[in-house]
């Protein structure tokens, strides 16, 4: 399957940007050009050269070092918050969409209820309660993210637990959680991949959002998002503080979204056969 | 029983006379490898006016596509390569789109096999049916709206002014293809095409859409091109056949002819497989049974809304008061239509469904209120064989797993010895060697359908419910399930409680047959007194509704029986429902009780006309 989705050129494209944002991100723990946190107020605002590829920023650090760091902290973050929602999310859904009752609908009048609450705005809520820190970041967006997997999983099931081969398990006695395990939940993989890569994205984003309002990772720490909001004072002086993040955030949005888009039409039985 | 003659086709058949004439036809299927694949090829018939000519084949045949070409409604990845569609003087294969549309639906009307779909569910009836009227002959909606009438008078709408005000789900199935036969005869075609219109109905209703259907285009001089699998079928309302297997012309000729003496094998072998009545030897049954099931009630909530758990749910009851007994060894058949029950009982004996009233004894056992290790037990020795081959199997599972898990809840078994048992018995259901380590995906339906049966039986059970095991199968395919399923009980002694709603399939396996309506049983005795002395109403209807296509004693070929009428009215008492939805009053004098009408062969009746009844019959 792997070749064939690499066929498309969609995905091609996703997976190189995904790539080197992947690179970015562990360069940005083990190696960077210059230490990204230590200021140097002899080369402020320098612009883009062979010193300094993407020139400094207003307290003399290099711009190209941030940005590497910056990749390591959205791609953990947004990792994260892609493994917690998809865990708890994936369970929540899988039981309340195999088993049927009372205790289900009152979990999923809970998870409707979340679900109703604008993202962002419940995120700024649960940093205020964990305060601003990579923890809290993937707290907040895994929290807005479980209702979209729990739902959908819980769909995927809902229709899977009819299927005549779920019957067949519980006609052999079987017991329930064995066959929501072995028998519903895995035929459900294939959307949750998909889900999961388009929430990657959208963790991404969100983690820059909330870095940009200042409520991510704490300055000096640097994030894409904090960049892109420092960059604001100085960009007629020094736009590259601007362009740099902004393509960053840009381009692996990009990449993640393209790989996504391929992803689901590989999946997607309906899209296959089409010539 | 008495043979049937059928109108004969009419003399003069030569091409200028036809309606349509299909000439050295070639259909191909582009493949994703940039391939063509024929999947029609050198088709050559032609239908004179009011003519009925079938397709017959088997899934795969090309039928449908062949009919579809015709008004040129092929999927983009399909399309005519050589011949031509003659129609009036015109080549519909090529024939440019404006010309062909004022064509569809106009002179070449078509019905299609769902009728749940075919109609737009927003739009009224009488919208959808004046349609065409307007479009094509340019009527006022006033006008249009009157010939609608008439023709749902004649399709045997009952109120059909309330008809077109009404919206398509507020319709049965039957009722809907009527209207769909209406609304596209309105148009007074030359020819109709009708894609399988009547598999999704059951066996009266069939019947009775298809007496219409047959009525209709005779009076009008409409021309049927027939498309279906059901030979029975075709072989009562078809004057010609053409005989179709992976694209390629078998055999056509009138039916009559082609039934009688078929030339072809492919044609011989398709007769050969439909289910015939044979003799069994098989011992009364006698002692005590297997399951004995007493006054089984089944109900089933209609859902409710989200906020509302205390409120008490509606409920709709499925099952209502059902005895049945099954003996070891024995295959009881319960036939019925859809809705009935059948499936019902069938699933609370596996305990998928819970009951609401009764009891289901297992050797002696009432497992609806047993210990939880009894039930183990028990699940071990009943199992079930599902309908649909394509979700009974776990797509993710190599067939080896999928039949090993059977074994699953078998104590002091090693996984090596389960997978070893389950090889075994996938040879024993004819997927030997190299099959343990392949994939659903990879089998065809009837294959599917052995696999289902290994993991039904590898734990040895004692009975197995059959849900309308061989119903998705192709005639061919389903002989050969068939001839395993009794090889299988002749070898192991198992029980089956077959369900299904195919009397010909009941006719060839089942020693005892049980007919249920609506959650009653209705009339229950041995293969025999049912199909030679059926006593309920209910049981001669549906037996009539069934065409049969039997061999001819002493000879090679066949030829169309139906179940002769009895001479007398039905006798007064018998528990019988109309066919519309009003219960005959009879059940408003209280529930039935079963009457003795033969040894072992008993029919519901209503409690006060029972003992007079007795003599009567």
């Amino acid at each position: 399957m792997r070749s064939r989705l690499l066929r498309r050129p969609n995905a091609k494209i996703g997976a190189v940007l995904i790539a080197v944002m992947l690179v970015a991100a562990v360069f940005g723990v083990m190696y960077t050009p210059y230490d990204p946190i230590i200021n140097n107020l002899h080369a402020r605002l320098v612009a883009p050269s062979g010193q300094h590829w993407l020139g400094t920023d207003e307290w003399g650090r290099d711009v190209f070092s941030r940005l590497l760091n910056g990749a390591s902290v959205s791609v953990f973050v947004s990792f994260s918050t892609v493994l917690v929602s998809v865990a708890i999310g994936a369970l929540v859904g899988a039981l309340t969409g195999y088993f049927s009752g009372w205790p289900s609908r009152f979990v999923m009048l809970f998870i409707d209820a979340l679900l109703a609450f604008p993202s962002l705005i419940m995120a700024l809520g649960v940093i205020a309660v964990f305060g601003a820190s990579s923890t809290g970041v993937i707290i907040a967006l895994s929290l807005t993210y479980i209702p979209a997997v729990a739902r959908v999983v819980r769909a995927n099931v809902l229709s899977l637990r009819e299927k005549e081969y779920v019957e067949a398990s519980r006609v052999m006695g079987n017991a329930e959680l064995y066959t929501m395990l072995r028998h519903a939940l895995p035929n459900a993989v294939a959307p949750i991949i998909v889900l999961a890569t388009a929430l990657f994205g959208w963790a991404l984003l969100a983690e820059s959002a909330l870095s940009f309002l200042g409520l991510g990772v704490p300055p000096p720490a640097s994030s894409w998002g904090g960049m892109l909001a420092d960059s604001r004072n100085y960009v007629e002086q020094a736009p590259w503080l601007a362009i740099a993040p902004g393509l960053a955030i840009s381009l692996s949005l990009l990449g993640v979204n393209l790989f996504g888009d391929a992803l689901r039409d590989e999946f997607d039985p309906h899209m296959k056969n089409l010539v | 029983m008495a043979a049937v003659t059928l109108p004969s086709a009419s003399s003069s058949k030569s091409v200028n006379d036809a309606v349509l004439a299909i000439e050295h036809l070639d259909i191909g299927l582009r493949t994703a490898d940039g391939e063509t694949k024929r999947i029609v090829v050198d088709a050559n018939f032609s239908i004179a006016p009011g003519e009925t000519l079938a397709l017959v084949g088997e899934s795969g045949s090309g039928k449908t596509m062949l009919a579809r070409a015709i008004l040129r409604l092929l999927p983009p990845n399909i399309r005519v390569l050589n011949g031509a569609i003659r129609y009036a003087g015109d080549d519909l294969a090529h024939l440019d789109a404006a010309r062909l549309r004022a064509l569809r639906g106009n002179a070449i009307g078509m019905v299609f096999q769902e009728p749940m779909v075919s109609l737009n569910p927003a739009l009224r009836i009488g919208v959808q049916m004046t349609e065409a009227l307007r479009l094509h002959r340019g009527l006022r909606y006033d006008d249009a709206r009157k010939r609608c009438l008439d023709l749902l008078e004649r399709v045997r709408i009952a109120d059909p002014v309330a008809c077109l005000n009404a919206y398509p789900h507020q319709f049965s199935g039957g009722m809907r293809q009527r209207i769909m036969l209406a609304s596209t005869l309105a148009m007074q075609p030359k020819l109709l095409i009708a894609d399988e219109p009547t598999t999704a109905l059951d066996a009266i209703v069939r019947k009775e859409v298809m007496d219409i259907m047959a009525q209709l285009t005779r009076e009008m001089g409409t021309a049927v091109l027939l498309v279906s699998h059901d030979l029975g079928m075709v072989a009562r309302y078809a004057q010609r056949v053409v005989v179709l297997c992976r694209g390629e012309t078998m055999e056509t000729g009138e039916t009559r002819h082609v039934i009688a003496d078929p030339q072809h094998e492919y044609t011989r072998k398709l007769l050969a497989s439909l289910p015939a009545r044979v003799e069994r030897a098989r011992p009364a049954p006698d002692g005590a049974a297997l399951v004995e099931i007493r006054d089984l009630d089944v109900d089933f909530g209609k859902p409710s809304s989200l906020l509302a758990f205390w409120r008490k749910r509606e409920t709709f009851r499925a099952v209502r008061g059902a005895n049945l007994d099954l003996h070891v060894g024995e295959t009881l058949a319960v036939v019925g239509e859809s809705g009935s029950g059948k499936t019902t009982i069938g699933r609370a004996l596996v305990r998928l469904v819970r009951e609401s009233g009764g009891s289901i004894r297992f050797e002696g056992r009432d497992i609806t209120a047993c210990s939880k290790r009894d039930l183990e037990a028990y699940r071990l020795k009943s199992q079930m064989v599902f309908q649909d081959p394509y979700s009974s199997l776990d797509p993710r599972m190599r067939l080896v797993d999928i039949v090993a898990e059977g074994l699953r809840r078998m104590p002091d078994l090693s996984k090596q010895a389960r997978r070893a048992r389950a090889s075994a018995m996938l040879a024993e259901v004819g997927l030997p060697g190299d099959f343990v380590e392949r994939f659903p995906h990879e089998l065809s339906g009837g294959q599917r359908q052995r696999v289902c049966i290994a993991r039904a039986i590898v734990a040895g059970p004692c009975f197995l419910v059959a849900d309308e095991a061989v119903s998705a199968l192709d005639v061919t395919v389903q002989k050969q399930v068939l001839a395993l399923l009794e090889g299988l009980q002749k070898k192991f002694g198992f029980a089956y409680l077959f369900i299904t709603h195919d009397l010909g399939v009941v006719e060839q396996i089942a020693d005892r047959v049980a007919v249920i309506y609506r959650g009653r049983i209705l009339e229950i005795g041995p293969r025999d007194a049912i199909f030679g002395d059926a006593r309920h109403p209910y049981t001669l209807r549906l037996l009539q509704a069934t065409p049969r296509i039997r061999r001819i004693e002493g000879g090679a070929g066949y030829r169309l029986e139906q179940h002769a009428s009895r001479a007398q009215p039905p006798p007064a008492g018998y528990v019988y429902f109309n066919h519309g939805s009003i219960p005959d009053q009879a059940l408003s004098e209280g529930e039935p009780v079963m009457l003795a009408v033969g040894p072992n062969h008993y029919a519901a009746c209503a409690a006060s006309a029972a003992p007079t009844n007795k003599e009567s019959s």
